[in-house]
């Protein structure tokens, strides 16, 4: 291993184990220190973020960019056993600085945020203490140089989430829960409401995440088998592939050297086991980043603090499915990466059409959240690494925000989460208003402002991938291009009601009152974020905003002394810094001229046709909610009356009927089965096997005690008998009288002499 | 490392027996005293576990050998050793002994008798993972089944009398098979039964293993003349039996040792088949001995005019001896019953020691004694070790008691253990061993945690709970570690066993083909246990802690400083060992190397960690860059 800065080790250690000893602190001394918890938490988190920034900006002067871009791999030895050492260590590149980055830099913007949104709550403390082990499991996957470190912060972060969806873990059902049934939406959300409650939640989103890690941990398993097993064949030896098997340097290195062609698992090898491999590990994403068919529990999740949503259920934790799909990305051939873009294609489309009808705020937002998720799963499936990365990005920034909005308006509006009774709440909120407008403009995909970058990035690396593959390819891309005209319709059609019109609730709307700026100074800085400018790249890195390491000079983009082939005038900092990490360096194997041409071409196409379709789509989801929720030219409840719309609305307000068939059918049926399996234990293995033997022996005994008694006893007791009536018959001979005695003697002799004498 | 002269086995077995008797001098109302004494006699072997937890150096052999003899006529030693296989459960014995008497310091009826019982019980166990020879292993484990029977039928909750001999039944008809083992062992083990090519076979690995008396042997007979003491001196330096040689023999014994090495030494080409044939053997009940003779074993047995192989059938009586033990599933039934009646502390040696024992006992002697009857069978042990994994998650789902969760978790987490075994894989096995280890700790603090609550409430039923996490904080805190090390949570020490045995049977390599296929398809199916275990542990926490608050626990108290000291010390090591394996995985990986060598040699297997079988023609196929890469790697 070539040496390494020390920087790179103690940045990322400091990075990661700052949030960690904040969290320490909080639950041993919290108690001691109880108004100043929160501030510990800030301080370390912004800590965290400025060593972040630092190792931001390290990594970019010293590893270069692009094609360039070396990561900083450093590993330590943790299960070493048996000739193989699972190891532990960091993987500094651009994506994973750049990704800590953000995860502090918004950490300490909702912390702050909490400071305002969490006051006077009994339980202060220890939200903020959460938050703390949340962000150091989450920067461990960010930080992770190998897929089993990942698994190990994966299900750390699971537990984060599970302590702060749980966060008010005493409150009932929200069905016995007056205060809850008070303000909640009036309509139907297709979550049952008698199950419904934080302790359900946090189990759930558990459980469902155990779902998808059960596949990631086979996935796991057969790539540590194959690599394990390729360790000792010619053309691997020199690659060390016991030390790290999981390390995604080495992973990458091996599946250059078709290192899946040399080896059989499960009877299967070549294409189709690395198919299986991909798939299975995918299904952690699936998982975690709440992507169809695993997706119920996100929406459930937000019964957690709506602060805590806007960190874990928005902004990072579900996108670490999507950092995690992006790192194995790499590994993934034509059949998984399908898998991904369809699975993705299919969530980003369900979510929608389940946001489209939702009355909570909050659900709407969740739902987006989904959707959002999906369309980064159809960039890294349709091979467009750097859109979905980006998208990433876009989409934590704002739909952080949004939610930091949604609590601003819940806040102010006592709690009260049902779009139906707000309305003009602009006049009341314009901070609030303004900055969650920026963000649904973001969401919407309107030029110039962050989504729109990535998101018409992602359609149009799914329209070049269509084209390129054709076929069922094309079904990712029509999906996410009616869900941009969804996605636009439903995030209007929540501001519309929001924001504008008349109240529709006076008394909600008299004590409305905008947020103090604890609350509004973290939304105005993310809503400056929203802005086109800082993604699109043309002015950063290229001109006005220097990034550190590039070369101001336009004729040469320099980058550790090398030019850069990639210009990052022309392609903007994101295409140049976030690209996929295989390049020819990693693997040692340059992809085939001819094939990238055409690549090219392909995408020049599809950038084209792409945004001139996103932007109708665009104009069709505003023109429909401004007519539906501001004009009122269409009235929502006549569109009802017509049957099919209805059915539709059905459907979608019932979630497409998932939650029913998982609380309905799944679950009862699993308890069934459960209860089946015990009562077999305890009837038929415990009472007729176990227990049967003991019948059988005392059966047995009984027998043997009866044989023993009547057979055994009784043949004793004829001894007795026999002997008792001879005595009895000799005791009847014992008559004392002399006489007897006399004849008795006489009699013999007589007898006897007769005897004698017959002889 | 060895300790000439100082007995730290013996002692570290019969500390508790001490307390005991101190115990029967102290009268029976001084309850206070009783317990101090009982508490110091226990923590005698925690501080030698603790002691030989930083300090022994496993090498893969046996060490702290304390032998000698015991029956003469029958060759039965008095022998304690201490290897890296013992080594975590001589650890793992010694902490949860000392706190299940800790643990019991709140019982009050008949104070005196459940002590002394207790500490009985803690020699049994402790003596089980020390023996070295069968007979007296076979002691041990009878030993550890009386107390056992009492504190169950005694100090036991409603159904204690119906649970106790059960527990009594059931493992006695285990340990009756095991008797049969080891007679027939030891009547087999001279190799009057045994073809002559299996003898040999043996008589050459016994002499293999003599390496050391020979030069020893050697470099005494340079410095004078041997004596007959000094032979016995050095018999016994090598842990060679005398038995039932009488001094006046034991130059001649030497004697055809050291004729085999001449003999071999000629480099004539029959020369060791004559040579070995001198190795003398006799009957032995020294598991290191049956170890090496295992090819004695190979032979068939004929009984009624059939014959079967002799392995197979002893492998079988033992498998089920101590599948009874670990339990395995059909075997399991009595392990609910026993947990639940038992009282807390005893439940927690039961679950922590106790099952433990039977998968040390495969190590220990099944596995060495019938390594190839062991990999003969290795799918169907899997395959009721995946079993064991799904089946017991399942029961616990439905169950509605505390404490039978736990009972069926805990059958679902040795299921595991037998996984990780029946793979042969080196990680496989150390994930196994630290899986008892583990699930030790674990499901000791599960127990306890238990206790604590029946003790406030005096029931178990999980649905008459509800939000006890806002009246006990700190309660809820340490039984959220202790379910989420039992889930196999990362950073908790269950995780790193989990892995283990999920890679290492995935990775076996026992066998080929079909067989491997079918071990990763059982881990897949294995691997199912990660959702279930979370789905029963969660939702039992779901119903008993969160929700609104039940008034009736309103005024509970949080957990005592009783409590909290029978409860960090796991604390500590279950986070320790989760973040930081090393310890436990150096304890342990050389013997681990030692009993794989050993098995896979027996088989005629290759030695490797991990092996799978490689597509055709990958000889060939050079995999360079020039070739392997252009093909189809268009990685963008």
């Amino acid at each position: 291993m070539p040496t390494i800065d020390p920087i790179y080790i103690l940045l990322p250690a400091g990075i990661l184990l700052i949030p960690l000893l904040a969290f320490a602190v909080i639950l041993f001394f919290g108690k001691y220190m109880d108004r100043f918890t929160d501030r510990i938490a800030i301080v370390a988190m912004a800590l965290a973020f400025v060593l972040s920034v630092a190792l931001f900006s390290c990594n970019v002067k010293d590893n270069g960019a692009g094609a360039q871009a070396h990561p900083v791999i450093s590993s330590f030895s943790w299960i070493n056993i048996g000739g193989v050492d699972l190891t532990m260590g960091f993987l500094v590149d651009n994506l994973s600085s750049f990704m800590c980055v953000v995860v502090t830099g918004l950490a300490t913007l909702v912390l702050v945020y909490s400071m305002f949104y969490l006051h006077g709550d009994t339980l202060y403390r220890r939200y903020f203490g959460f938050m703390c082990f949340f962000c150091f499991a989450m920067l461990g996957i960010v930080l992770s140089n190998n897929l089993l470190m990942t698994y190990v912060f994966w299900e750390l972060v699971g537990l984060g989430s599970y302590f702060l969806i749980g966060f008010w873990f005493y409150k009932p059902p929200v069905s016995k829960d007056h205060h809850y049934q008070e303000l909640k939406a009036s309509y139907a959300t297709g979550i049952d409401e008698r199950y419904l409650s934080p302790a359900h939640a946090q189990k759930k989103a558990f459980v469902m995440n155990r779902v998808g890690d059960f596949g990631f941990a086979i996935g796991i398993g057969i790539f540590a088998t194959v690599m394990i097993a390729a360790a000792d064949l010619p053309g691997f030896k020199a690659m060390d592939l016991r030390n790290g098997p999981l390390n995604f340097d080495k992973l990458y290195l091996a599946r250059g050297h078709d290192v899946f062609e040399q080896v059989r698992l499960l009877g299967m090898t070549g294409p189709t086991l690395l198919t299986l491999a991909g798939i299975f590990t995918f299904m952690g994403a699936m998982g975690k980043s709440a992507q169809f068919p695993l997706h119920t529990w996100l929406p459930d999740a937000m019964q957690g603090p709506t602060t805590g949503s806007s960190i874990i259920h928005a902004a990072t934790m579900v996108a670490a499915g999507v950092y995690m799909t992006a790192r194995i990305h790499p590994l993934l051939n034509d059949g998984s990466l399908f898998f991904v873009a369809a699975i993705g294609g299919l969530t980003a489309f369900l979510a929608a059409t389940m946001a489209l009808v939702q009355w909570d705020i909050k659900a709407v937002l969740a739902y987006s959240t989904i959707s959002q998720l999906g369309y980064m799963m159809i960039g890294l499936g349709a091979n467009s690494y750097t859109a979905g990365i980006a998208h990433l990005f876009t989409h934590a920034i704002f739909k952080c925000m949004l939610f930091l909005c949604a609590g601003s308006v819940i806040h102010a509006c006592h709690h009260l989460q049902d779009m139906n009774r707000m309305g003009g709440l602009r006049r009341k909120m314009p901070i609030t208003h303004l900055t969650m407008l920026m963000g649904t403009l973001a969401i919407s995909g309107v030029p110039f402002f962050s989504g729109f970058y990535s998101k018409d990035a992602i359609l149009a690396g799914s329209m070049a991938r269509a084209l390129e593959m054709g076929g069922l390819h094309w079904t990712p891309f029509v999906l996410g291009m009616v869900t941009a005209g969804l996605t636009t319709f439903y995030m209007f059609r929540l501001m519309f009601m929001t924001f504008y019109g008349e109240p529709r609730d006076r008394h909600v709307y008299e004590h409305a009152h905008e947020s103090p700026p604890l609350a509004t100074v973290p939304l105005a800085i993310l809503a400056t974020l929203c802005l086109g400018f800082w993604w699109g790249g043309h002015l950063i890195g290229g001109g006005i905003i220097p990034l550190p390491g590039v070369s101001m000079d336009s004729s040469a983009y320099e980058v550790k002394g090398e030019k850069t082939e990639l210009a990052m005038a022309r392609k903007g900092w994101v295409d140049t810094l976030l690209i996929s990490p295989v390049s020819a360096e990693a693997t040692g194997i340059a992809p085939e001229a001819e094939h990238l041409e055409k690549h090219e071409h392909f995408h020049h196409l599809a950038h084209t046709w792409a945004t001139i379709l996103s932007l109708i789509m665009l104009a069709l989801g505003l023109t429909a909610a401004y007519l539906m929720y501001i004009k009122r030219a269409v009235q929502p409840d006549k569109l009802l009356e017509i049957a099919p719309l209805r059915g539709l609305y059905n459907v979608f307000s019932q979630l497409w009927y998932f939650d029913r068939l998982y609380q309905d059918g799944i679950v009862p049926a699993a308890k069934w089965f459960n209860l089946m399996a015990w009562k077999f234990d305890a009837n038929v293995i415990d009472r007729f096997c176990v227990d049967g033997w003991a019948t059988v022996a005392q059966t047995w005994a009984n027998g043997s005690g009866a044989f023993d008694n009547w057979v055994v006893d009784k043949c004793v007791d004829l001894f007795g008998t026999v002997t008792w009536m001879l005595g009895a018959l000799s005791r009847s001979l014992q008559t004392g009288r002399i006489q007897f005695y006399v004849c008795v003697t006489f009699g013999l002799t007589a007898l006897v002499l007769l005897g004698l004498v017959m002889m | 490392m060895d300790h000439p002269g100082f007995p730290i086995l013996s002692l570290f077995v019969f500390a508790p027996v001490l307390g005991m008797l101190a115990i029967f001098c102290i009268p029976s109302k001084r309850a206070d005293i009783i317990k101090t004494v009982a508490s110091a006699a226990a923590a005698i072997p925690l501080a030698i576990g603790i002691y030989l937890f930083f300090t022994f150096q496993d090498d893969g052999h046996i060490h702290l050998y304390e032998s000698s003899l015991w029956i003469g006529g029958l060759n039965a030693y008095y022998k304690l050793g201490m290897d890296g296989i013992s080594a975590p459960m001589v650890v793992l014995s010694g902490l949860v002994g000392f706190i299940s008497v800790v643990a019991s310091w709140g019982i009050e009826k008949q104070v005196k008798g459940y002590f002394a019982l207790i500490l009985l019980l803690l020699a049994g166990m402790n003596g089980v993972f020390c023996a070295l020879d069968f007979f007296l292993f076979y002691v041990f484990w009878e030993l550890m089944l009386l107390p056992m029977y009492f504190l169950i039928g005694i100090w036991g909750g409603p159904n204690r009398v119906y649970a106790a001999i059960k527990f009594f039944l059931y493992t006695m008809a285990g340990s009756v098979l095991m008797l049969l083992v080891l007679l027939a062992g030891w009547y087999w083990s001279d190799g009057q039964y045994s073809s002559p090519e299996h003898v040999l076979m043996a008589k050459q690995a016994v002499y293999e293993s003599s390496e050391g008396l020979l030069k020893d042997v050697a470099a005494e007979k340079a410095a004078g003349p041997l004596s007959t003491t000094s032979i016995a001196a050095l018999l016994d330096k090598h842990h060679f039996e005398r038995g039932a040689i009488s001094d006046g023999d034991l130059a001649g014994f030497i004697a055809k040792f050291e004729q085999t090495e001449k003999t071999l030494k000629t480099g004539k080409a029959d020369a060791s088949a004559e040579a070995y044939s001198l190795i003398p053997l006799q009957r032995t009940f020294d598991l290191e001995q049956l170890k090496i003779r295992q090819a004695l074993f190979l032979g068939k047995f004929t009984f009624f005019g059939g014959s079967i192989g002799f392995a197979t059938i002893m492998f079988l009586f033992l498998y089920v001896a101590f599948a009874i033990k670990v339990p395995v599933f059909p075997f399991h039934t009595w392990l609910p019953w026993a947990h639940v009646e038992a009282p807390t502390a005893i439940s927690v040696i039961l679950a922590g020691i106790l099952l433990k024992m039977g998968v040390y006992g495969f190590l220990r002697i099944a596995y060495p004694m019938f390594p190839v009857a062991a990999v003969f069978f290795g799918v169907p042990i899997a395959l009721l070790g995946v079993l064991n994994i799904v089946y017991g998650a399942c029961c616990a789902m439905a169950q509605t008691d505390l404490k039978k969760i736990v009972a069926y978790s805990s059958v679902s987490h040795m299921g595991y253990c037998m996984l990780g075994l029946a793979a042969m894989t080196h990680w496989g096995m150390t994930g196994a061993i630290l899986q008892m280890f583990n699930h030790g700790t674990s499901t000791s603090m599960m127990f306890l945690l238990v206790g604590v609550i029946y003790d406030r409430a005096h029931h178990r039923d999980v649905n008459k709970f509800g939000g006890l996490a806002a009246q006990l904080p700190l309660y809820t805190g340490i039984m959220t570690i202790a379910l989420f090390a039992s889930m196999g949570l990362p950073g908790l020490s269950g995780f790193i066993s989990e892995i283990l045995v999920f890679l290492g049977s995935f990775n076996s390599n026992m066998g080929h083909g079909l067989i491997r296929i079918s071990f990763q398809s059982m881990t897949i199916v294995a691997a199912l246990g990660v959702v279930l275990t979370a789905a029963y542990l969660l939702w039992m926490m779901q119903r008993v802690f969160f929700g609104p608050l039940n008034e009736k626990y309103k005024g509970y108290a949080d957990l005592t400083g009783r409590e909290l000291f029978t409860l960090v010390p796991l604390v500590i090591v279950i986070v320790a060992l989760g973040v930081y394996p090393k310890p436990l995985l150096a304890l342990t990986e050389k013997s681990v190397d030692t009993l794989q060598a050993h098995v896979l040699k027996a088989n005629g297997l290759k030695y490797a960690e991990v092996h799978v079988d490689t597509a055709p023609g990958v000889a060939d196929k050079q995999g360079d860059k020039e070739t392997g890469g252009q093909k189809e790697t268009a990685l963008k």
